[in-house]
């Protein structure tokens, strides 16, 4: 495992390249040896809360090396091949299914998690890259029972339908009234020198900043009215008007 | 009586889908899991010469490779609708010939979903090729059946056209879509897990009992034998009804290795193995006298289907619908090109059809110098002109006239390109909404508990629609309890039989079943209400008192048909010089009669319309001439709106229960929302440039030519 977990990106990518090159190495080179250490290494990381996915395997897989991440504050190591996705990891290895795949290539915004309170895109994170950060998923926002002022929106503003691009819609809403607090502009903000604040973040604002998260559904009118609220603003109902109100026996 | 039937109430399912707890297809937690990638066809028309599966057997974790030479076998079900129904009647893998681009050609096993992924590309296949015919200006279109084999093609009239009508304005022209994806969020997905001989079935599904009894054909097992789990579904739109190719294969695969096989369907594969809308091309006539009554309707509309399976999309079943014509002309075609089963999606037919239809009569409005309102209440039917029967309830024109106060229509100039704002043109459009009000079986078991908790059991399902809310409103507003004392569980085969999510049935189908079940809970003990029946269950000390209620359709659609209406009113803003087109403003009013909830019935009518802006707009995918494989196949590729496209859409509804369809009501609103959606765009770009775009979608190329 790398020591330098906190040091800046360079010497993690640095240090990626390398392991992945060691294991590509010993593989061709001794496979069984590298067998026979990471059977070692899995016993001595299983006393340390290891959970290797809900598939119980016998033999540990080659080229899988440990990873630690740090996720909805807790820390966690798992056996992985480089290439497997964080997106991937939280669903298939660790059981967080909250955060979904939608089309596992970046373009719909359904996997969106927050590392280091940026909303990222999971399908497109190694999660070999991710050891030292900090990863929020939506399991991650409420504080026991109490909801994250956003979820707490979108249930009652009607933000979802189906609910499958909710979670990546809910962790991008959070990371914008963040951004938007720390003064960030948008391609739509029309004076760069005066970005929004939470009280004037306007519709077309919201739109545009969560433009990167699609809802077959479209619940967006939804979406855009559970941001308002969590931004402080009052939103307009999200109920239909009724011309007459008849309740059938 | 509490009041909860049409109150806004907040989605019971909410909390779980909130944070992240609701469980979709692959996110079932089971031992031993394994993981299937498709290996899909590289050519679309031919035939398999060779292939090599020694790599991919060879490449680390890899359980099983599975290609038509050593695929599993399965029956052909009886897929007649009723007992059983598969998408594709072509089973996956039963010979060596590509109907299509995309096509299941194998299916890799491996121990982790990367394995398989990687050993899935080392297959080595060789073809024999033929040139695959994709466009459908080159096919060859026969009279096409329904899909339920009944004649599409109807007359009625003389067509004399000219006795009684002189100086008739006619309007004749040919209106194009594209094809469409349904694209819902969740890709299609499948875990088929074999305990012995059980089988147990994750997947997404708008039918449970109904594919519970597929796979039990498919297997040759007793229905007992096979359970289906689908608590939620992220989208269908009409893709997530049947089993797949994909499904079967899993299933199959997953009996021979004896594991339990998930397979996820990637986006990309996802454009030819799970259906779509088929293009259309529909030639609308219509005559009419010089004060805009209608004399004569003909509407003849063309789609595709793909070599293993037959779905014409049935755009003229709204013709006899939507307006009173002494005479009237449908006809139907289909072709056959070498592209994937195309399947229903959202409002199958009527939404081709109505904007065939709606774009005509603003067309027609605008020769006779007719207001568009006008003009359709003008042509109003009180009865469906195919089936003879009066309409059970119609409020069409509370809804023209609704929309048009709501959008201040009125203030509409009668030339276009007469308004702009911000130096871009501004173009006010209208058209009608319909579709048709339909009601299945439905059967539900409810328990009350002595602390006044009440658990709702069906094998219903709710893929965003309001299934569990629905359910929990009908059961606090007949048992006099409150939303948040019922718990409801739906989507397992093991609850009683709820019915199908299609057609907008759901609601209609299981709001009386659970009223029943609520009814016969309080009969079954003698309970005046559930406060005695409360208290009976602690003084006895039983565990519950339950109860079942059933519903279905009588006879009532022997005298009346049933049917949906409304009106959408909208503003679009273009910058001619970039193609840009924005919708800036959206009014919609639906007649469908008594609404359940009027936050969830207002979000499915948003949805509709928005993926009807889609249509209008973005939506299109493309096949290569030349190789026959779609160039449009992901979320890049097959634009749909974003929140940025789409303004605050108003919705209202009109409200009135309509009791000679079921005893609440209500006729469901999932489809309605988009039907008209395009041509209202269409007809607004026309007001704003003057240009009238018969082909869909109007991209910005087309704007700009």
């Amino acid at each position: 495992m790398p020591s330098d977990k906190k040091k800046p990106l360079g010497t993690s990518r640095r240090w990626f390249l390398g392991q992945a090159l060691t294991a590509a190495g010993t593989a061709i080179v001794a496979p069984k040896v590298l067998d026979n250490v990471n059977v070692a290494e899995a016993q001595q990381m299983s006393s340390n809360s290891l959970r290797d996915g809900k598939t119980e395997r016998n033999s540990p897989i080659q080229g899988e090396t440990p990873v630690t991440l740090t996720i909805n504050g807790q820390t966690q190591t798992v056996r992985i091949e480089p290439r497997v996705t964080l997106l991937d990891v939280l669903r298939e290895r660790l059981g967080l299914t909250g955060t979904k795949k939608g089309c596992d290539h970046g373009q719909c915004g359904a996997c969106t998690v927050l590392v280091d309170g940026d909303r990222v895109y999971s399908c497109l994170s190694l999660a070999i890259m991710q050891e030292g950060r900090s990863i929020t998923t939506i399991e991650g926002l409420a504080k026991g029972e109490q909801l994250h002022p956003v979820q707490a929106a979108f249930i009652e503003n009607d933000g979802f339908q189906c609910g499958y691009c909710t979670p990546g819609q809910i962790c991008a809403s959070v990371a914008l009234l963040n951004e938007v607090n720390r003064g960030c502009a948008s391609a739509v903000t029309a004076d760069l020198t005066r970005p929004p604040q939470l009280a004037t973040l306007s519709e077309a604002e919201i739109k545009e900043r969560l433009s990167g998260n699609l809802c077959r559904c479209s619940a967006y009118n939804g979406i855009v009215a559970s941001v308002q609220q969590a931004a402080g603003q009052t939103p307009p109902s999200p109920a239909a008007t009724m011309l007459v109100e008849e309740v059938a026996g | 009586m509490n009041k909860v039937i049409g109150t806004a109430v907040s989605r019971t399912d909410g909390l779980a889908k909130v944070t992240g707890k609701a469980t979709y297809t692959g996110e079932q937690q089971i031992p031993g899991l394994v993981y299937g990638y498709l290996v899909t066809s590289a050519i679309a028309k031919g035939r398999i010469r060779s292939i090599s599966t020694e790599a991919a057997q060879k490449a680390p974790g890899v359980i099983a490779v599975i290609t038509h030479k050593n695929a599993p076998k399965v029956f052909k079900p009886t897929n007649n609708f009723i007992t059983s129904k598969i998408y594709e009647a072509r089973l996956p893998l039963s010979d060596e010939q590509v109907h299509y681009g995309g096509q299941i050609i194998g299916l890799v096993v491996a121990d982790t979903f990367e394995r398989a992924r990687d050993a899935a590309q080392l297959l080595q296949v060789e073809y024999d090729i033929e040139t695959p015919l994709v466009n459908s200006a080159k096919a060859t279109y026969k009279a096409a059946n329904s899909m339920f084999g009944e004649e599409m093609a109807f007359r009625k009239g003389e067509f004399s056209s000219g006795t009684g009508v002189t100086e008739p304005a006619t309007i004749e022209a040919t209106y194009t879509t594209s094809t469409e994806l349904h694209v819902p969020m969740e890709p299609h997905a499948i875990i088929a897990h074999w305990q012995e001989d059980a089988l147990t079935i994750y997947e997404p599904s708008q039918w449970v009992a109904g594919i519970q009894r597929t796979y039990a054909e498919l297997f040759g097992i007793p229905s007992e034998k096979v359970r289906i789990v689908t608590p939620y579904i992220g989208g269908a739109f009409g893709s997530k009804v049947y089993p797949w190719p994909h499904s079967i294969l899993c299933a199959a695969v997953a009996r021979q290795i004896q594991r339990p096989l998930k397979v996820v369907v990637s986006r990309r594969q996802m454009t030819a193995n799970t259906g779509h809308r088929s293009e259309t091309e529909q030639t609308v006539k219509l005559t009419a006298t010089k004060d805009g009554k209608l004399d004569a309707i003909v509407h003849t509309a063309k789609s595709v289907t793909s070599p293993v399976d037959m779905f014409p999309e049935p755009c003229t079943n709204i013709t006899p619908v939507m307006y009173a014509a002494p005479n009237m002309q449908v006809n139907q075609t289909v072709a056959t090109l070498n592209v994937g089963t195309p399947t229903f999606m959202r409002a199958p037919g009527e939404t081709p059809g109505m904007w065939a239809m709606e774009s005509a009569m603003d067309e027609l409005a605008w020769k006779l110098n007719l207001d568009p309102v006008e003009l359709r209440l003008k042509n109003e039917t009180t009865t469906h002109l195919r089936k003879n029967l009066p309409f059970s309830s119609k409020h069409f024109a509370d809804c023209l006239k609704e929309g048009a106060k709501r959008f201040g229509w009125q203030n509409r100039p009668r030339q276009p390109r007469t308004l702009t704002r911000d130096g871009k043109l501004i173009g006010w459009g209208m058209a009608a909404a319909t579709y048709p009000a339909l009601r299945g079986n439905a059967t539900v078991k409810v328990r009350l508990l002595p602390d006044g908790r009440v658990n709702v059991l069906t094998s219903a399902n709710d893929m965003g629609t309001g299934t569990y809310t629905l359910i929990a409103i009908m059961t606090a507003e007949t048992l006099g309890v409150s939303v948040d004392k019922v718990s409801v569980e739906i989507g397992d085969s093991l609850f009683p039989d709820g019915g199908l999510a299609g057609g907008s049935q759901m609601t209609a189908s299981l709001a009386p079943a659970v009223q029943q079940a609520c009814q016969n809970l309080l009969k079954s003990g003698k309970f005046t209400n559930t406060k005695e029946a409360i208290k009976e269950l602690q003084s006895s000390g039983r565990a519950a008192v339950e109860a079942t209620g059933s519903s279905a359709p009588s006879e009532e659609g022997k005298n009346w048909a049933f049917q949906s209406w409304g009106a959408h009113f909208c503003e679009v803003s273009i910058d001619e010089e970039i193609g840009r087109l924005r919708v800036t403003r959206w009014v919609s009013v639906m007649d469908i009669g008594q609404v359940m909830n009027a936050k969830a019935a207002a979000s499915q009518i948003r949805g509709g319309v928005i993926m009807g802006i889609g249509e209008a707009l973005m939506e299109e995918c493309v096949f290569d001439p030349n190789t026959g494989q779609p160039v449009v196949y992901d979320l890049a590729t097959y634009h749909y709106p974003s929140h940025a496209d789409i303004p605050r859409i108003d919705v209202t509804f009109v409200g009135k229960p309509d009791l000679t369809f079921n005893p609440l009501g209500a006729r469901g609103g999932g489809e309605i929302g988009i039907t008209g959606v395009a041509a209202a765009v269409a007809n607004a770009v026309y007001h704003a440039t003057g240009k009238r775009f018969r082909n869909l979608p109007i991209a910005p190329d087309k704007l700009m030519a």
